[in-house]
């Protein structure tokens, strides 16, 4: 899932400087599951806004909102009345949820309540990690299920660096090393031999050096 | 239980350093009653109400209680490896803590959030960490007033 974290109060606040009304949407998907945009988080955040906006002197209304998901259109239909009574919104969903509110309400201002951190999952409840950083080519056959690319911090594609030291990665002990993982899991698998393959330079070719990517199914298209 | 008796109407507004007492009614709740009927008051100027366990008094709870005026939000629930829902206390004392970063966050907002643990039986100490807690208030606001 997409992990992601609320910014500073301050930053939200000056960015709705001489705004009146605002509404603070909420999404009840990853950024929910993350702790960071669901519905409690919109109570948090707009409650903190009103107590700041009365240390400022400004008169301002928060209003709540939630929608199923912020990155589909269809979600979005549903919160229209609200989004028009406000002079701006400050969007609890991912960077894609921003942006899909923006180019939804066209007139509407959108202002991230969010900082996007990562693809990743929750290692324990308070705890996430990040996983992926969608490459576009996935290796994870190669690797026992671990992501050399994300969880290595050299991304190393042909075992571990120099640093790698009691299965911690030398970058921080706290981390273990993305490489200590792989052998370990295909040792499990009896599949070391796999290591044996020299893992050509990475053709990135399919992540985002050529800008903005986008998947086409002719079939799903009207 | 809804919301509706934790937030609603703390009526507390007018007063400068109002503020609200969440008892867990398996501990702080008993040794409150325990002090009235001893005849012995907490201070005028504050609201103690009875939750189900500190565990329900979460941030939206708290700083609703702000919204509403409290200056000070104090969370009193059971000691540890006590609480009759396993971890409430264990989550309202971090819970207290990140509600009273938050506001800290605020430039000019002059309050206090805290949590504290005591047993059903300890009316002594439930009345000496509440006059502790509001004088540390009265401090603070007193400072907030000199500022000014
Ligand atoms: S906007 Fe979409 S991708 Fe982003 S958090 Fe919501 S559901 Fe997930
Ligand atoms: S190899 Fe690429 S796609 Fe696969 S998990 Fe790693 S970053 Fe994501």
């Amino acid at each position: 899932m997409i992990v992601a974290e609320r910014k500073p109060l301050n930053e939200i606040m000056d960015n709705l400087a001489g705004i009146g009304s605002v509404a603070v949407a909420g999404c009840a998907t990853c950024v929910t599951v993350c702790s960071a945009g669901g519905e409690k988080e919109v109570s948090v955040l707009s409650s903190l806004m009103r107590i700041a906006a009365g240390q400022r002197g400004q008169d301002l209304q928060v209003v709540e909102l939630m929608v199923e998901r912020q990155c589909e259109w269809e979600f979005l239909d549903e919160i229209i009345e609200g989004i028009d009574q406000v002079d701006a919104v400050v969007s609890l969903g991912c960077g894609a949820g921003v942006q899909a509110m923006a180019a939804h309400f066209e007139d509407q201002l959108i202002l991230p309540g969010l900082n996007t951190r990562f693809i990743g999952l929750p290692e324990q409840q308070g705890l996430w990690v990040e996983m992926c950083l969608a490459c576009g080519d996935c290796m994870l056959d190669k690797t026992g299920g671990v992501c050399p690319v994300a969880r290595c911090a050299k991304s190393c594609f042909n075992g571990p660096c120099g640093g790698s030291q009691d299965g911690s990665c030398e970058i921080d002990p706290d981390t273990d090393c993305a490489w200590q993982l792989i052998f370990d899991k295909l040792q499990k698998l009896d599949r070391m031999q796999i290591l044996q393959e020299i893992e050509p330079v990475k053709d990135w070719s399919d992540s985002r050096h050529g800008g903005p990517r986008r998947i086409k199914r002719e079939d799903l298209i009207l | 239980m809804t919301d509706k008796p934790v937030t609603a109407d703390l009526g507390i507004i007018d007063s400068p350093v109002g503020a609200v007492v969440y008892a867990c009614e398996n501990s702080a709740w008993r040794a409150y009653n325990e002090l009235l009927s001893a005849g012995l008051q907490v201070g005028s100027n504050l609201r103690v109400l009875k939750v189900p366990c500190s565990g329900r008094v979460d941030e939206v709870v708290m700083l609703r209680a702000v919204e509403d005026g409290a200056r000070g939000v104090l969370v009193l629930g059971c000691p540890e490896d006590s609480c009759r829902f396993l971890q409430g206390n264990l989550r309202a004392k971090k819970r207290s803590s990140r509600t009273a970063s938050a506001l800290q966050d605020i430039d000019g907002f002059v309050g206090l959030v805290q949590y504290d643990a005591l047993s059903g039986t300890s009316s002594g100490q439930l009345l000496n960490i509440i006059t502790g807690f509001v004088d540390d208030l009265d401090e603070l606001v007193t400072e907030e007033a000199v500022e000014q």
